[in-house]
């Protein structure tokens, strides 16, 4: 190994691009570590005590860049050393010719641009949407904290102007064959989608894909669509959308419960669709699409399988990719005798409401950060009780990151934790794929698997983990290799959320009656 | 510079406000120190720190507010250029930034009364903090935060090795550690609490700044201990101390400084309270 310190004399970056850029350059082949910072006596003392000090380094001072690298040779930190000045070119240039002052600006750069993507700070999004909005754009807000007289205000405008108020706090949409926000690649096909549930979409979006069906538009609507205050507007515009669409033939709305008022609104709605429309209101009251003839299901499982079998006619049988058959005999039999709970933690917030409905339906009350009812809330988020769903997405975990499911470090640490939780018998992860999210997120979380599994195994332990992929083999992380890296790692991985929860409540019921 | 660059200047603005302290530092020469979306450090030829904003409100105590709405990010502005500063104009590049009409700002600032020290404002502050704070090395990189959190009982202990290890902790323009010891400085500047405090770090500043850590740093922590003060970091303490429905508010603006800078701020602000109502008061307060 070869260490080499670069000085760059009287430069100055900010921390967290300096992170960004260490980190990189760290995950490079042939880099062992690498730090950047400037050259205080203490900073100074910190790269020595990483062992990325070089003789370089011993005449800079404070106002200097010290840019430490270790490598397998001058070579490899010759490169790394060009890649910094690479990234640092890239977002110069970035900025300079790809950002604007304001979104008159860029539409007028790009005249034919028809969306503005909104994440600024949710005090800030209404007014951007609005200049969006006025500039014939159609809009995605991933932003939320906007009040909801704003999102009405807003939702009321773009239905004036003919444009798709998408959110606020949308997770992601695919229109036209794009993918927008935190969401996978899929063919194009016949089947439409609207509603406000981000994972539950994508796990309904990619099991269409699966069997060789394809999905037209999915129009997120943002989670407060449904209340009272908004009544369902744009769901209202999606189904009419949708219904005029000539590439769709069947639709499906799916969302959190909605409020009395908009339902009715919706169903009128349907009603008046030509096109058969399947309904899927998470842990919703279904009295009254069963009295209005209203095609409903309750998992995503059979809302893909209802909209495939609508589009082409005839029952589908759902593709299997994974191995369903799990010895759960065998599983059991390793378990020491505190062993009992499951802990999974879910990137999706939707997929966390989906395994509550199915936990709670046959096995009995299950913990969560996210619980329907109130006497099932966890306490403390940061601490399981029993068995446990965690909705690890949420603001209370990320604290200022980005989304678990592009930076996945608070997911890692809760892994840890309840791996090394005596009474913890299985651990049940999600993986998100897509545009947008995390590059490998298997990996990331492989290395914890491994290590856990082993340490389980040197304190007279099991750690079974379950795992589901919500993604596609078009989605940039390579759906095969994800799956691979989470084999190796002794991860039994199953095809659907439904299917990992069933293994996990077979394998806790078990337990329970030995 | 010579008076051909100077003839190519085609972007020629106006400086609205100045802060007061400025007027103390006399220069001609320096040379841009950083340069980001709302604003660019000048280091004098006397390692003074001058920075011209655009048009906000959220500024440093080192202040120059331009009328100018573009990033600079999106200017010539470079780091390294030189700057000349001539018959009230200042010019870098391609760019004039003329001082003609300014007003002048005073940060100095009064210090409060006080009777108690609410433990629940704190909490108000923590809360945001959590939900909105950046994602610090102070709190992630392990190196980092193993030597903070060291400094910082030792900075319980002894005031003298307690700074000497923590200034110019962090990787940054204005090192972490920096930003937290400003938010200490300002909280207990303000509340008149702990004065040994404020006179160790200007003393530490005065004879080891320039070696210990950043210029940039330097210059705003050095303003602090002298009851200069951003309105910003004043406006949050003065909040958790009389103004508690503004809390939010004002700490979500201060987050909103630099990289992560605010946030550390805040944590200064957090720890020095944590250290004036906690169970093992450090001798010095």
């Amino acid at each position: 190994m070869v260490v080499k310190n670069y000085i760059l004399e009287n430069c100055y970056y900010d921390s967290v691009f300096l992170m960004r850029l260490a980190r990189k350059l760290s995950e490079k082949d042939n880099i062992e570590n690498a730090s950047i910072g400037m050259g205080t006596p203490l900073n100074k003392d910190t790269i020595t005590d990483l062992g990325l000090n070089a003789s370089e380094m011993d005449t800079t001072g404070p106002n200097d860049l010290i840019i430490a690298i270790k490598g397998t040779d001058e070579e490899a930190c010759e490169a790394a050393r060009e890649d910094f000045f690479t990234l640092v070119n890239e977002r110069e240039t970035q900025t300079s010719k790809n950002s604007f002052r304001s979104i008159a600006g860029a539409k007028s750069s790009n005249p034919d641009a028809n969306l503005a993507i909104i994440s600024v700070a949710g005090e800030y999004a209404a007014i951007e949407a609005k200049r969006a909005l006025q500039n014939d754009m159609n809009v995605f807000m991933f932003s939320d904290n906007v009040p909801i007289e704003d999102e009405v205000e807003l939702k009321k405008l773009a239905l004036s102007r003919g444009k798709f108020m998408m959110g606020p706090g949308c997770g992601l949409s695919f229109i036209n064959g794009v993918a927008i926000g935190l969401c996978s690649m899929v063919n194009r096909g016949d089947i439409g989608l609207a509603g406000a549930s981000g994972s539950g979409i994508q796990e309904v979006m990619v099991l269409v894909h699966r069997n060789g069906f394809g999905i037209s538009h999915a129009i997120g609507t943002g989670g407060r669509d449904m209340s009272d205050e908004v009544g369902g507007i744009s769901m209202i515009q999606s189904i009419r959308a949708l219904s005029e669409d000539k590439d769709t033939k069947v639709i499906a709305l799916i969302s959190k419960p909605p409020a009395q008022s908009s339902l009715i609104k919706v169903i009128d709605e349907i009603k008046k669709c030509p096109k058969p429309v399947v309904v899927h209101f998470l842990n919703g009251d279904n009295t009254l699409l069963k009295e209005n003839s209203i095609l409903y299901s309750e998992t995503f499982d059979d809302t893909a399988r209802m909209v495939m079998e609508l589009s082409c006619g005839h029952s589908v049988e759902m593709k299997k990719i994974f191995d369903d058959d799990v010895d759960i005999d065998a599983e059991v039999k390793k378990f020491s005798g505190d062993q009992k709970y499951i802990r999974a933690i879910l990137c999706g917030g939707s997929l966390t409401d989906e395994m509550q409905i199915l936990w709670n339906k046959d096995m009995g009350p299950i913990y969560s950060n996210a619980a329907f009812d109130s006497k099932l809330l966890l306490d403390d988020p940061f601490t399981s009780v029993e068995n446990t769903v965690i909705d690890i997405g949420d603001e209370t975990f990320t604290k200022g990151r980005a989304h678990v499911a592009i930076d996945p470090t608070a997911r890692v640490n809760r892994f840890i934790k309840e791996a090394r939780d005596r009474e913890t018998a299985v651990i049940y992860l999600d993986f998100l794929l897509g545009y947008a999210l995390h590059g490998d997120p298997a990996s990331v979380m492989a290395e914890a698997i491994i290590a856990e599994k082993k340490r389980a195994e040197e304190e007279g332990r099991h750690l079974c983990v379950i795992a589901t992929i919500c993604g596609s083999d078009m989605d940039p992380q390579d759906f095969d290799k994800q799956a691979q890296i989470l084999k190796d790692a002794g991860v039994i991985l199953a095809d659907t959320n439904k299917t990992a929860v069933e293994h996990a409540m077979k394998i806790i019921k078990t337990l329970e009656e030995r | 510079m010579n008076t051909r660059e100077i003839s190519y200047t085609n972007d020629n603005h106006k400086i609205i406000s100045i802060c007061n302290n400025l007027k103390q530092f006399k220069w001609q020469k320096g040379v841009v120190a950083g340069v980001y979306d709302k604003c660019f450090n000048i280091l004098t030829e006397n390692r003074d720190l001058v920075t011209i904003f655009k048009n906000t409100d959220m500024v440093s105590t080192r202040a120059m507010i331009s009328d100018v709405v573009n990033s600079f990010n999106k200017t010539d502005i470079l780091n390294n250029m030189p700057v000349v500063f001539k018959n009230n104009i200042i010019y870098v590049g391609k760019s004039t930034f003329n001082l003609t009409s300014a007003e002048y700002i005073d940060f100095k600032r009064d210090r409060f009364t006080l009777e108690n020290h609410d433990k629940c404002n704190i909490k108000i502050l923590e809360n945001v903090l959590c939900r909105y704070g950046k994602q610090t090395p102070l709190l992630t990189d392990g190196c980092i935060k193993d030597r903070f959190s060291s400094g910082f009982d030792l900075l319980k202990t002894d005031l003298d090795l307690g700074i000497k290890s923590l200034v110019g902790l962090g990787i940054g323009l204005t090192p972490s550690c920096d930003d937290v010891l400003a938010g200490m400085s300002a909280y207990f500047y303000l509340t008149d609490t702990a004065d040994s405090f404020i006179c160790h770090i200007r003393e530490y500043l005065n004879s080891q700044g320039d070696k210990a850590t950043t210029v940039v740093s330097k210059n705003l922590l050095c303003d602090i201990t002298e009851g200069i003060i951003s309105d910003t970091v004043y406006n949050l303490i003065y909040s958790i101390l009389f103004d508690s429905p503004n809390i939010e508010k004002c700490a979500r603006r201060l987050l909103d400084y630099g990289s992560t800078s605010g946030t550390e701020t805040c944590l200064g602000i957090i720890y020095a309270h944590s250290l004036m109502v906690g169970k093992e008061k450090p001798q010095w307060l």
